[in-house]
């Protein structure tokens, strides 16, 4: 099972998602994923602060689902963005949406906005992921 | 795109799952979870209420994470146990680890909590990815 896979174009999927990631959980969402999530009023006045530890778990965690999603794409000889953007949905919806939403039901004081605003964050991870590593390899 | 997808394969895949999840969290981690992730005995009968309600989407989603493998099995043409392990194996890495560590990296929750989540969900894909490969 030797499929080639473009490191440049896992990494860039990668910072892709990071950035719009950091977007999406900060300055768009933050603070609603913040209350959601049962913050208290002086952290919500803060706003969301990311330690240096966990934002480079993210970026390493980022780079993994690429990978993956390369390998799939690779495996699967895709090569058209279509193909690339229907990956990445199947997987969303086959492995993210319900690990997540089990997760969801399963933790108690949580808000159904943090379900949603996560979910959609991985949407576009893997959507930009697949394409990105399917058009670029 | 015409794939075969044996949908008795699928459903049997997902009840594995869930008979693996009942497993998991009642006699083998149940404790162990419930301390970790700090769930009184109050939390408990509270979510007992809700019980019909979370089997029915955990059973869901089981479905539809049952129904994904079965794509990929189809589409890949995989046939033996080794071939399902690997894609369970690696749908789990790619998708389920990578979520999970996230989830436990950016919200307070002890890693005990993340081990015993991270490892069901290994042994539940792996599983139903088997089933559904050998099936055919």
């Amino acid at each position: 099972m030797n499929v080639p896979i473009n490191y440049l174009a896992v990494l860039v999927a990668a910072a892709v998602s990071f950035i719009i990631g950091g977007l999406w959980h900060g300055p768009i969402f933050g603070k609603a994923e913040m209350a959601g999530r049962g913050a208290t009023p002086e952290q919500l006045a803060a706003g969301p602060k990311p330690k240096p530890a966990q934002m480079v778990s993210i970026f390493v965690v980022l780079v993994v689902v690429a990978w993956v999603l390369a390998l799939f794409s690779g495996y699967l000889h895709l090569a058209t963005w279509l193909q690339g953007l229907k990956l990445g949905v199947a997987c969303w919806l086959g492995f993210s949406t319900t690990t997540f939403l089990i997760e969801h039901i399963m933790t108690s004081g949580r808000k159904s906005s943090v379900f949603y605003i996560d979910v959609s964050s991985w949407l576009i991870t893997y959507v930009v992921s697949g394409v990105l590593v399917t058009v670029w390899h | 795109m015409n794939i075969s997808i044996d949908y008795l394969s699928v459903v049997v895949a997902a009840l594995a799952g869930f008979i693996l999840g009942w497993l998991w969290y009642m006699p083998l981690f149940g404790k162990a979870y419930r301390s970790a992730r700090g769930i009184t005995a109050e939390m408990e009968a509270e979510g007992r209420k809700d019980m019909g309600k979370t089997m029915t989407v955990i059973a869901v989603c089981l479905l539809i994470m049952a129904w994904a493998l079965g794509v990929f099995v189809g589409y890949t043409h995989l046939v033996t146990w080794m071939q399902g392990l690997k894609l369970g194996a690696l749908c789990w890495l790619g998708f389920a680890f990578t979520y999970g560590w996230i989830e436990t990296m950016t919200s307070r929750r002890k890693m005990g909590a993340f081990f015993i989540d991270a490892g069901y969900w290994l042994v539940t894909m792996v599983v139903m990815a088997i089933i559904i490969s050998v099936w055919r």
